[in-house]
């Protein structure tokens, strides 16, 4: 009997042995480790983000002990500052979250010491299943991962298509003539003379510029100090393109987001991040309470003809702030689990975003769970697709200062922008026009 | 039997080793129940379920207190943002019903309205605030909507001053710097505002009992979840202008209410009354820097033992206490507070309750139980095995306890000394036998002499006589000058001489003299040789009729 008995006892001990050898972890089930969570997925109007979570924490995060909690949602421009606020401290402010989306300028601003290297959560394996590019966005000069690609988005033209249709129609305009930035902004100013509005609000006019001044053969333009060389000729004159635009009053600087203003019937259509398709109301409502339809048509960004087209990569990433080991494991957890292939397929469709997953783009064309209305998704995602197809991905600066200089800029036109279409309306010089915004630009350093 | 026993036991008369167990035992007794009512008294050892039921309730009060501030605070905001708002309709516009599809009239009202109302919001305690007024900027009667204004904090979670335009005129928000919300609508449409229809048509003065609150809702367009409450504006002539109130959104409470505590994992929820809870029909909050996840499902209510109530889910259920509560002094019917603790929070602290508490009791049993040990083996055992040993007489062995040797000492002192005694006691007695058979010996020795003593007096008698014929004989027989020798000797003798020759003349021999006189023989024998030179005698014979004549001339028989 002891005989039969001891070797059975050797192996259980081996088993258990064993089997407490490959879990090694720090999460306890009974014991939930509490991760505050601050993103921009759907700031001001709900997102599947917050949707996600709630999942999370009824199933995986429910069985190994993670619980995740949102506590703040804001923008991507807006996020940075109060995660510096936060890091700083203080009365009346929120305590630094675990886990937040942010910008890499953000991240690289909090100190890179202070955020988790997810290449020590990850294995390499893991992060080769992710696209190249989307990584090193998030990755500082050292090489340490400290934003994880969950979602990246691209700007691109979204149109009032009810009033498109009627501009189209009294003007002559297609959607085709949008697709360079001479034919974007000849519509602009064919739409300002028939309806007396601003026929697009761009929000990130700059980027625009950038684009399309690269694409026409600018060379390297950025300074040591994180700004632009001025002295940069063909830089100058795509800035001067979408100068005299603006100083006609045929382009604004969207106010705060162009999807408001093409809602309210202030503009046609808007220039701004794909992400944005999610604040589109289905109806446009003037200020005299008259109604019509969106009909969301979705454009890829224009380009400059007989150039190579570029597109920017943007969006948020990851961030966790290093607190504990069992946090960052708890944070790797959550963030492995959001950017399984089919989730994060389902996530990005619902919100407008591209997947991070290499190749899960090609799985969108064969999509059919787009929220409502579904034809607008459907309009994103083949511009999207166009512009994967014909356009070169380029990364945004990650100059430290760059945004808040980017701001003063925007700040500067919209004052502008009150004052010159009124001048050039008065038969001021269009191009003398466009040099004061050229001298806004070059006042900030 | 058992009677049997029991008298038995009465009459038995314990040991002193089991009196000292059980006084030993009654002590430890004692000492732990003043221990454990010490615990009692102390709140160290209360029932666990009690002591959830007074965290929770201790939590209730510091959630009903702040949602009592908070509603107050909109309620009274509620009231002077009508009569502020009452005031400016009255003052822009003749006739009230003539808003209806006048774009410019409204917009000239909203104008005015605007900045009050984002005073409004960032001085109440509130995400946001609204006017919806009971005119549309349509003048189409089937249009269900209703013009007015909402403002929202930008950032609810953050304490900035940006503000959003949720509901209302687009330019005009731009132009007071309060951009339009990304879900922005010119009007409001009451069948996306459940409650509002109902208010506009109750409404009645006085307003501040008018004051309602909705039930949570949704903001349309977006996922946000509010509970706002409505004060109706109604001119001086009754006219209801419309309503105006703050709301309190989910970002909002949850970012600015959170609850202090002591409970690591809590939820605290502003639900409307209904049979379950529903956290999607309710303000959720946690405590500062803490969460607690709570499915958005509907937990069935049951009522737990001690007052507690379980809040069951599918796959997650908590415990907590529930009580009504009235936001607002126009609602028909009470919300709910609800406080909970997920279940497994509160049976771990249940069971560690039940594992500290009978620790506690285990520790103190075996406290009690190594005392006993530890007494029993430093004082009880010395102390029985040094009275086993007085008991032995084992006098020589050290004693454990000093304070004992006196007494071992002294008990042996006496244990001596009756033995010594009882030796006396036994030699005196064999001495008294020894005396006693002495005594008959002597008294049958005296008989004997006695008998001796009258056979020699009878003897002596005779003799005499004897003597005295003789001694007349030899009177005659003696020659004068032997007898006048005598006299002179005699005359010379010493008192021990005369003694011996006295007793010589009775018959004694020297030895019996001697004898009796305790005398050696030979000095009994010197004298009488002396005596008989100085008598110039030479015999028995010659001393007994020399003094026989003597003592009869003496007497004068002669």
């Amino acid at each position: 009997m002891k005989k039969r008995m001891l070797p059975l006892l050797l192996l259980s001990v081996l088993i258990l042995a064993l089997s407490g050898c490959g879990e090694k972890t720090l999460l306890h089930k009974k014991e939930p480790v509490s991760l505050s969570f601050w993103h921009v997925y759907g700031e001001q109007a709900g997102s599947p983000m917050d949707l996600l979570v709630q999942e999370f924490n009824r199933t995986v995060g429910q069985e190994r002990g993670v619980q995740v909690q949102v506590t703040g949602t804001s923008s991507a421009s807006k996020i940075g500052g109060y995660l510096k606020e936060a890091q700083s401290g203080g009365q009346e402010v929120q305590e630094m979250p675990d886990l937040f989306t942010c910008h890499i300028v953000d991240a690289l601003e909090l100190g890179e010491d202070n955020l988790v290297d997810w290449n020590s959560q990850f294995t390499s394996d893991e992060l080769s299943d992710f696209v190249p590019g989307f990584l090193s966005d998030g990755m500082a000069e050292d090489g340490r991962l400290l934003i994880f690609p969950v979602s990246k988005s691209t700007q691109l033209l979204m149109c009032n298509g009810s009033g498109f249709a009627r501009f189209s129609a009294a003007a002559g305009v297609r959607y085709d003539d949008l697709a360079t930035w001479e034919g974007f902004y000849d519509a602009a100013g064919k739409f300002y003379d028939w309806s007396g509005k601003p026929f697009c609000a761009l929000d990130y006019p700059i980027r625009a510029v950038e684009l399309c001044a690269m694409e026409r053969g600018s060379g390297d333009f950025y300074t040591e100090n994180g700004w632009y060389d001025t002295d940069n000729a063909v830089f100058k004159e795509s800035w001067m393109q979408f100068a005299r635009s603006l100083a006609q009053g045929h382009v604004v600087v969207s106010d705060l987001y162009s999807n408001t203003q093409v809602m309210t019937g202030d503009v046609l259509c808007g220039l701004g991040s794909s992400a944005a398709i999610l604040y589109y109301n289905d109806t446009v409502t003037y200020p005299d309470n008259t109604q019509e339809p969106m009909n969301l048509h979705v454009l890829p960004m224009p380009k400059t003809a007989g150039a190579d087209a570029l597109m920017t990569q943007a969006g948020v990433g990851l961030c966790a702030y290093k607190t504990t080991a069992q946090k960052a494991e708890a944070a790797a957890l959550f963030v492995r689990w959001l950017t399984e292939a089919e989730r994060n397929l389902d996530f990005v469709a619902q919100t407008g975003y591209m997947p991070v997953r290499s190749g899960a783009f090609d799985a969108i064309a064969e999509y059919d769970n787009f929220p409502t209305p579904a034809a607008a998704y459907e309009s994103l995602y083949a511009a999207l697709q166009t512009m994967r197809e014909d356009y070169v991905p380029v990364s945004e600066p990650r100059f430290e200062g760059y945004y808040g200089r980017v701001s003063v800029l925007y700040d500067g036109l919209r004052r502008l922008q009150q004052e010159l279409p009124a001048r050039a309306a008065a038969g001021e010089d269009i191009d003398a026009l466009a040099e004061e915004t050229w001298a806004l630009f070059c006042s900030i350093r | 039997m058992p009677e049997f026993l029991l008298s038995k036991l009465k009459r038995a008369k314990p040991s002193m080793r089991r009196r000292l167990f059980l006084y030993m035992g009654a002590l430890a007794a004692l000492l732990l129940s003043a221990l454990f009512a010490a615990l009692l008294l102390l709140g160290q050892l209360k029932s666990p379920r009690e002591e959830v039921k007074k965290a929770l309730t201790f939590q209730m009060g510091a959630f009903r207190s702040d949602m009592v501030s908070l509603w107050r605070n909109v309620s009274v905001m509620g009231v002077h943002l009508s009569e502020d708002m009452t005031a400016l309709i009255d003052a822009q516009t003749t006739e009230f019903s003539a808003l209806n599809g006048d774009v410019a009239a409204v917009g000239a009202l909203q104008e005015a309205m605007l900045e009050p109302l984002c005073q409004y919001v960032r001085q109440a305690d509130c995400s946001g605030a609204f006017i919806l007024l009971g005119a549309s900027l349509s003048s189409d009667p089937a249009v269900d909507s209703h013009a007015g204004l909402y403002v929202q904090r930008g950032n609810a979670e953050h304490t900035t001053g940006d503000l959003l335009l949720y509901r209302g005129m687009a330019d005009i928000g731009r132009r007071h710097k309060v951009m339009p919300h990304r879900k922005w609508a010119q009007e409001f449409d009451l069948s996306s505002f459940p409650g509002f229809a109902e208010h506009l048509e109750k409404a009645s003065s006085p307003i501040e009992h008018s004051c309602r609150t909705t039930e949570l809702i949704t903001l349309p367009g977006t996922t946000e979840q509010a509970i706002l409450l409505t004060v109706p504006m109604i001119g001086a002539d009754g006219t209801v202008y419309g309503l105006c109130g703050f709301s309190v959104n989910q970002t909002y409470f949850l970012a600015h209410h959170a609850q202090p505590t002591g409970i690591g994992s809590l939820a605290c929820v502003l639900s409307d009354a209904a049979e379950g809870l529903d956290v999607q029909k309710g303000l959720l909050t946690y405590p500062a820097g803490s969460f607690c996840f709570v499915p958005d499902e509907l937990l069935e209510k049951r009522s737990l033992r001690g007052g507690l109530t379980a809040f069951v889910g599918s796959e997650l259920s908590f415990v907590g206490i529930s009580e009504p509560f009235t936001v607002a002094v126009g609602d028909e019917a009470p919300h709910d507070l609800t406080v909970l603790i997920p279940k497994s929070d509160h049976d771990r602290t249940l069971l560690k309750s039940r594992l500290e508490a009978g620790a506690l009791l285990l520790l103190l049993v075996s406290f009690a139980a190594v005392c006993c040990l530890f007494y029993t083996r430093r004082y009880l055992r010395p102390i029985l095995r040094d009275i086993e040993r007085l008991k032995d007489e084992s006098g020589g062995a050290q004693m454990t306890f000093d304070e004992l040797q006196p007494v071992s000492a002294k008990l042996q002192f006496h244990e001596q000394t009756i033995t010594d005694l009882e030796t006396e006691k036994q030699a005196a007695h064999e001495r008294a036998d020894h005396f006693r058979f002495r005594a008959e010996q002597l008294q049958s020795e005296n008989s004997d002499l006695q008998e001796q003593v009258e056979g020699a007096q009878e003897r002596l008698s005779a003799s005499q006589e004897e003597v005295n014929r003789l001694a007349y004989l030899r009177k005659k027989e003696l020659d004068p000058a032997v007898y006048e020798n005598f006299l002179r000797g005699y005359a010379m003798l010493t008192d021990t001489e005369r003694e011996v020759c006295d007793a010589l003349s009775k018959g004694l021999s020297t030895r019996e003299f001697a004898e009796q006189t305790e005398r050696k023989p030979s000095t009994v024998e010197t004298h009488r040789k002396n005596s008989y030179r100085k008598l110039s005698i030479h015999s028995v014979k010659e001393l007994q009729l020399c003094l026989t004549l003597m003592r009869m001339e003496q007497d004068g028989q002669m």
